[in-house]
């Protein structure tokens, strides 16, 4: 009995030392993120490249003809065709075709696909049908739905079919994968992304700026761009902004930073007689402008109260750290930015702030007049004061969303009981898209302490239509018309948002009347089905998620030996 | 209670100790080799570095990784879990709390289903054994558990809730309802009897239905051919051909006598059963939209979120180690035979 024993000490402590040998320097540093200057450190992976004998030898695997030829072979329309029975819609830019300044490059400096252009362009770089051009090409195999992995089949084979290129597919989990492209480790992979706030600058400067492009694994970084992105973003004068961003777009198309593929859009079904369901491109879902028609039949069996399906999880409800859709969607429904949108539309209108702001001259300045009598659900007032309160919560707890309202604005000033004035770090002129946006939302301190984020408060006493009174975590959310919202009363006093595991289920519930309207991520297959079902209507969200190829501009080249 | 049982007890319950602790170690230390970290896949590709650095200094995570060790096993000493990294950073207990319950109040119903399908239909089978019942009855279980269990789901509840609305399709209670519904114990068939509010039990049960059919039927299959075998064998005993030598009815030998005498195994395939249900009701947690423990176990491995599966795990152990304690226990009580 006593050996036995002892051969258990020792076989637990082999193991532990073992383990602990085994994980220590992973776990221990923080993985190097090098400056965008230098080449991220790679370690040697698969099969990447083969030096042919004709190729030149040279610092980083794409150039810029190999990306050119990359984007003239993609055929997104055969893509969209092909996985997506043409539910998708074809992307020639990054900026989605909703928004100002919007236009094609893509379009217009490849056509829909050109083969004969990318086998010159890969051949131009040394490469032949007996030597390939041969990268990785990596992708998530869940994350984006299970449609990744065909578009990612589709594009190796356009790629393969110029005789010049050679895709090897590698699939990865979300969390390795997310690891991977920001280390800089993987050199082409697919990625998506919704907007933060209703400007082109949120859908260029993430990926083609020197500051921005790391974050997303693209590692670009060009003087030229970055300076033409500053000036777009930072000029006051509309038909200025419109030039600046038609030459980007065209630099874009020139120099292929990212490539936009295609705009998944999301769908949401909701039962005959729920009137108002408007989403529109900054993909907002106002809850306030739904009502039941006079012959609807409510799923909770009473018109004062409407239930909404989700397979969305809460990650945080603290104005200033929020960041994903669904918890903005709860926030703006609970709360107020100092700007909203009109319903189903990207125009922008007073949300907190009783008008546009105005602007002083050097741009630097955006000064906002608070509404009148303006106060929380549970009656205390709001004033300029409580926007700089929130500013500072933002500023100093360093919440996940805290990084893009730094990005421009530099600090915040109650000028008056009434006023209060931002001050930008440069003359942004897209900054009222910009205070749309949630963590422009005012924090009540009954909820959310200046001292602490607070993701997942027991109540919401907002500014907005509703007031949050219980969430029980995975299961429901009830929201309650807010009696001292400043506008309109909503027309359905109660909301309960229902969260599904999946997509099915969710399904499956707005089939049998259990929920009235069925939203986020219902997904192309219950969709369909739910739009041949009779009761209820299913409709297209004209609210862009982009999904991209992502070139790692410092991805090294690597001849083989 | 015997001295003897006594001393077993206490062996057992000390031995649970070395048992928990290497299951913990081994997974702190899996879930850190495992690639990806909790701060990536919580924030995703959208936060800087300085972002992600200040909220691994927030959580700990940068510091050495035996000292991160330890601290974790001092907690588990205290009992005191932390709090998990992802996801609000709730205190685990809290977390746990909430979801243990709606596994267990799944759990057990399904366990009684499976039992009284298996046990009965099995013991049936044996007795009627080579006629056309027995075949049907061994065909049907083997069906029982081949199916995926999420298809059973998927099928009972198109045909159960969408097609014949007769029960409630997902979820724990109506929506409507819960609104008002205090809930204390989380255990919502007891918080509903302790506010003595009858509609919310009435909803509750309705909601249990569809699940727990789901998961016992899935289970019953390996009960029934257990069942089965184990009471062909009892059957076919001395002491059987002795009662039935002395007049004793069939029907008394095989559901008195031989049944009886299958419970030991039997029992102790059910004590497994419901330690391996409380992570692997998973699949129809995720169909019923059931807010469990395992699809919260599942979710906080993906997120990386290390605390919180640690904290599940030994939870989970504990919970184990439990319940197969009171399974060695019972036999004492089954079977005079067996004595500590």
């Amino acid at each position: 009995m006593k050996s036995k024993t002892l051969y258990m000490i020792i076989a637990v402590l082999v193991l532990f030392s073992m383990v602990m040998t085994a994980c220590t320097p992973k776990a221990t540093e923080a993985p190097v993120v090098e400056e965008t200057t230098e080449a991220p450190v790679v370690e040697e992976t698969a099969a990447e490249t083969e030096a042919p004998a004709g190729v030149p030898d040279r610092e980083f695997l794409w150039t810029p003809a190999l990306r050119q030829a990359v984007a003239a072979a993609i055929d997104r329309e055969v893509i969209v065709d092909r996985v997506f029975e043409g539910r998708n819609i074809p992307a020639y830019h990054m900026v989605p075709s909703g928004y100002p300044f919007a236009t094609e490059p893509f379009l217009d400096k490849y056509g829909t696909r050109d083969l004969e252009m990318a086998i010159e362009l890969v051949k131009s770089e040394g490469y032949t049908e007996d030597n390939p051009f041969t990268f990785d090409l990596f992708y998530p195999p869940e994350h984006y739905g299970t449609t990744t992995a065909d578009v990612m089949q589709v594009i190796k084979e356009q790629l393969e079919e110029t005789g010049v290129m050679k895709v090897n597919l590698q699939s990865m989990n979300w969390a390795e994968y997310v690891d991977a492209f920001v280390a800089g480790e993987i050199p082409f992979f697919i990625l998506g992304w919704f907007p933060d706030f209703a400007d082109p600058d949120n859908w260029l400067s993430p990926f083609a700026s020197c500051i921005g492009s790391p974050d997303n694994g693209v590692f670009y970084c060009n003087e030229e761009m970055d300076s033409l992105l500053l000036a777009a973003a930072s000029a006051p004068d509309p038909a200025e902004r419109e030039a600046l961003y038609q030459q980007i777009g065209e630099l874009y198309a020139e120099e292929v930073p990212t490539l936009p593929l295609f705009w998944e859009p999301e769908f949401v079904t909701y039962r005959d007689g729920v009137e108002g369901v408007t989403i529109g491109a900054p993909f907002e879902f106002n809850y306030n402008v739904l009502s039941f028609a006079e012959d609807a039949t409510p799923a909770s069996g009473s018109r004062d109260t409407i239930i909404i399906g989700t397979t969305d999880e809460v990650n945080s409800l603290d104005p200033q750290d929020a960041y994903s859709t669904h918890d903005w969607e709860v926030l703006k429904n609970t709360g107020m930015a100092l700007l909203s949108y009109t319903p189903g539309t990207s125009e922008l209108v007073p949300g907190a702030a009783a008008e546009l702001p105005t602007v002083s001259e050097d741009g630097l300045t955006y000064t906002y007049k608070i509404k009148e009598g303006l106060t929380f659900a549970d009656g205390t007032p709001v004033t300029a004061q409580t926007f700089v309160d929130s500013w500072n919560r933002l500023n100093t707890l360093e919440g996940q969303v805290s990084g893009l309202i730094q990005l421009y604005v530099d600090s915040v000033e109650a000028v008056d009981d009434l006023t209060v004035a931002y001050h930008l770090k440069a003359s942004f002129g897209f900054f009222p898209a910009l205070s749309a946006a949630a963590p422009f939302i005012v924090a009540n301190p009954a909820n959310f302490a200046a001292d602490a984020i607070n993701q997942f408060p027991d109540k919401i006493d907002g500014i907005g239509a509703y007031r949050m009174v219980s969430h029980e975590v995975g299961q429901q959310m009830v929201l309650e018309a807010n009696p001292n919202y400043i506008g309109e009363a909503p027309a359905i006093k109660n909301v309960i948002i229902r969260y599904f595991a999946d997509p099915t289920t969710m399904a499956n519930a707005i089939e049998k009347g259990e929920i009235d309207v069925a939203w986020r991520t219902l997904g192309p297959v219950e969709a369909v089905r739910l739009s041949s079902v009779e009761g209820m209507t299913t409709v297209t969200v004209e609210a862009p998620a982009l999904r991209y190829m992502v070139f790692n501009h410092q991805y090294p080249y690597k001849p083989a030996e | 209670m015997s001295a003897s049982l006594r001393r077993f007890i206490i062996t057992r319950v000390l031995l649970t100790i070395p048992m928990v602790l290497i299951l913990v170690t081994m997974i702190f230390f899996i879930m850190r080799i495992l690639p990806g970290d909790p701060i990536r896949s919580q924030l995703g590709p959208r936060v800087s570095e300085e972002q992600a650095n200040a909220l691994r200094e927030r959580l700990g995570l940068n510091r050495p990784l035996y000292v991160q060790y330890f601290d974790f096993l001092w907690d588990m000493v205290t009992l005191d879990f932390g709090t998990a990294l992802t996801q609000g950073e709730r205190p685990i207990l809290d977390e746990l709390g909430e979801r243990m319950p709606a596994t267990i109040e799944l759990t057990i119903p399904a366990i009684a289903i499976t039992a009284v399908i298996g046990i009965f239909s099995g013991a049936y089978a044996a007795k009627n054994r080579k006629k056309p019942v027995d075949y049907v009855i061994r065909l049907m279980s083997i069906v029982a558990y081949s199916i995926p269990v999420f298809f059973m789901g998927l099928i009972f509840q198109i045909l159960f809730s969408v097609r014949l609305p007769v029960f409630p399709l997902a979820g724990r209670m109506d929506t409507l309802m819960m609104t008002t519904f205090e809930s204390r114990t989380h255990f919502y068939v007891i918080d509903a009897i302790l506010a003595q509010n009858w509609k919310a039990l009435g909803s509750v049960l309705m909601h249990l239905v569809l699940p727990s059919v789901t998961l016992g039927l899935a289970l019953s299959g390996v009960f029934v051919r257990l069942t089965r075998v184990n009471m062909i064998e009892m059957l076919q005993s001395d002491f059987i051909t002795a009662g039935r030598a002395r007049g004793l009815p069939e029907r008394r030998l095989a559901y008195r006598h031989s049944l009886r005498n299958t419970f030991i195994p039997i029992l102790t395939l059910l004590g497994l059963q419901f330690a391996i249900l409380l992570a692997g009701a998973v699949l129809t947690e995720t169909t019923f939209s059931w807010p469990g423990v395992g699809r919260y176990l599942v979710e906080r491995i993906q997120l990386r979120d290390y605390t919180a599966v640690q904290a599940t795990i030994a939870v989970f152990a504990l919970f184990v180690a439990a319940v197969s304690l009171l399974m060695d226990i019972l036999y004492a009580f089954i079977d005079p035979r067996i004595r500590y």
